[in-house]
């Protein structure tokens, strides 16, 4: 599978998950961009640094995790000799996972929000520290405000994690859960200028299942055109699949 | 954090999710909008804010909006000043500078007068209210969580409630999920009333037996935790020590058990003062659609109809999705 396909992924992951961003982290936006000054709140442009200044530290530690899972990943394909010939493999886990997460976005997969409760202990530590920084006012403490909102117990992006884990590669991992976190910035963006009024999507199943089906059909698309690419490279499929570490 | 009351307790991703957001938007002067039906702890989550915020040493003033005469909602909220009308003997202050400092809780929000609600809009604004009488504007340096069991977004939609009011309110929305979604809390949430109950009854607790919690994880508590905790304590207080085995258990919550006996007899016992036979459907289908996640074959199926029957029903009683 190429790295790129790999990204886009992530990033359609991300994307896509808008709604669910929306409920779990919507009010988080709304009262961090709500306790910022008046003169703030009325600039769009300051209003926006603070916005992307939350977001990069948010990203920031989705990185590191995704590192960390894909520091894992990589022991694992080492130890288990996995590290030739296995692009098909990745390519087909990549698309279950999507299929996973667009299932669970179009609310036909609830046990994944179960997952959550793996990060609760960790969030129970982080928490105090993160009600210390309030209210954020200023860029900096906006910043690591963000390093500590992306711990947040969250099903998706611990979904997203344990697929990061499977690009086999700590700096693959790391740029896998940021193009995850990039995707998910209209969301959370929107939801910081437009607040109340995005309030009213969140709830439409209807949307859900719009997001939910066509993440699915993204994961059916990078397939079909990974195997195709796959195919016309290696028309005789004599030779081993290269691997899809790049 | 301050130590959570037993109807707060809950392990469901959703409960979770939702208290872990009271706890890092507690510390800031954001309005909350907290929504859920009758029942599901909104005004203990309310009071938790308040405990949790930096004004937890200020006045917490709580108002239930449905209970404001629209004549009076005025002053009371923003005070009047003498002479401001008849029988305005003395200045009096309103609630909102009462809690200043402090947080003000309007629950039931949906039942604040229309005429009030641009005074109200004007307060989360910019923190100006107007005394009834007085021509000067003054402010209030008050936190404001409001609550209600009803959809806003249609009232804005049907006109009766204000649409700029309604964005203001939910910048920072609390949804909390009914007892139904949360069956798996169920256990947890029995056992921390019955222990408290016991203990403020100095009473010994009863134990419930595996099918009796069965049932009871079963039952859809229409009346969510509220309903859950008053028969906590009923059952402390009439079953002392006992083991509690289905046949304990009030009708209501068997009636689901038994809707029908094993030769098909309906169970159901229509009530003194009759029900209302569309609402009742309307009722059980959004109930069948909410447990199906939507899927009308399986909400099709719970109800025992075929999926043209029920597509056919469903557009009849017209329940949104």
């Amino acid at each position: 599978m190429h790295t790129s396909s790999q990204w886009i992924s992530f990033f359609i992951a991300g994307l896509f998950s808008s709604a669910h961003c929306l409920v779990m982290c919507g009010a988080i936006v709304g009262a961090l961009t709500m306790s910022l000054p008046l003169s703030v709140r009325e600039q769009p442009r300051t209003l926006l640094g603070y916005l992307a200044a939350y977001n990069s530290g948010r990203i920031l530690s989705y990185a590191l995790a995704g590192f960390l899972a894909g520091s894992f990943g990589e022991m694992v394909v080492r130890s288990f000799g996995l590290d030739h010939g296995h692009s098909n493999v990745l390519l087909w886990i990549s698309f279950l996972f999507l299929v996973g997460i667009g299932l669970y976005i179009a609310g036909w997969l609830p046990g994944v929000a179960l997952l959550e409760k793996t990060g609760i202990g960790l969030w129970n530590r982080i928490d105090p520290l993160a009600r210390s920084l309030l209210p954020v006012n200023s860029i900096a403490r906006a910043v690591v405000f963000g390093i500590l909102w992306g711990w947040f117990p969250c099903g998706l992006t611990y979904t997203v994690l344990i697929w990061s884990a499977t690009t086999g590669n700590a700096i693959q991992g790391a740029v896998a859960m940021m193009a995850f976190g990039v995707g998910t910035l209209p969301g959370i963006f929107a939801a910081g200028f437009f607040s109340g009024r995005m309030f009213l999507f969140r709830r439409s199943l209807k949307l859900k299942r719009g997001l939910g089906i066509l993440i699915i059909l993204s994961a059916a698309l990078i397939v079909f055109q990974n195997l195709g690419h796959e195919t016309n490279a290696h028309p005789s499929h004599a030779k081993p699949v290269e691997m899809c570490i790049e | 954090m301050k130590k959570l009351e037993p109807q707060l307790l809950g392990e469901s991703p959703e409960f979770l999710a939702v208290l872990r957001t009271v706890g890092l938007l507690a510390p800031t002067d954001v309005t909350v909008l907290i929504t859920g039906e009758s029942g599901t702890g909104k005004e203990l989550i309310a009071h938790h804010i308040a405990a949790n915020s930096r004004r937890a040493q200020g006045p917490l003033i709580s108002i239930n909006c449905a209970a404001l005469p629209e004549t009076l909602a005025e002053s009371e909220l923003f005070g009047h000043g003498k002479g401001a009308f008849t029988g305005a003997m003395e200045r009096r202050p309103g609630r909102v500078q009462s809690a200043s400092g402090g947080t003000l809780f309007l629950d039931e929000i949906s039942e604040l007068p229309l005429s009030i609600q641009p005074k109200l809009l004007r307060l989360l604004e910019n923190g100006e209210c107007q005394v009834v009488g007085q021509p000067q504007v003054s402010r209030a340096d008050v936190r404001i969580v409001a609550a209600t069991n009803k959809d806003l977004a249609e009232m804005v939609r049907q006109g009766t409630f204000r649409a700029d009011l309604f964005f203001r309110l939910n910048i920072v929305p609390l949804e909390l999920p009914p007892l139904r979604q949360r069956q798996g809390d169920i256990p947890l949430l029995l056992e921390a009333f019955i222990q408290n109950f016991s203990k403020q009854h100095n009473t010994p607790s009863p134990v419930i037996s595996r099918p009796a919690l069965q049932i009871l994880q079963s039952y859809l508590w229409p009346g969510n935790i509220r309903e859950l905790r008053n028969w906590c304590e009923r059952t402390c207080i009439l079953h002392r020590g006992e083991m509690i085995e289905p046949h304990h258990l009030p009708k209501e919550i068997l009636a689901k058990e038994s809707w029908n006996d094993e030769r098909g007899n309906v169970l159901l016992h229509l009530p003194e003062k009759g029900i209302n036979l569309a609402n009742l459907e309307q009722n059980l289908i959004q109930q069948a659609l909410q447990r199906s996640s939507g899927n009308k074959s399986r909400a099709a199926r719970l109800l025992g109809l075929t999926r043209d029957t029920f597509l056919y029903r469903l557009k009849k009683v017209a329940v949104s999705l």
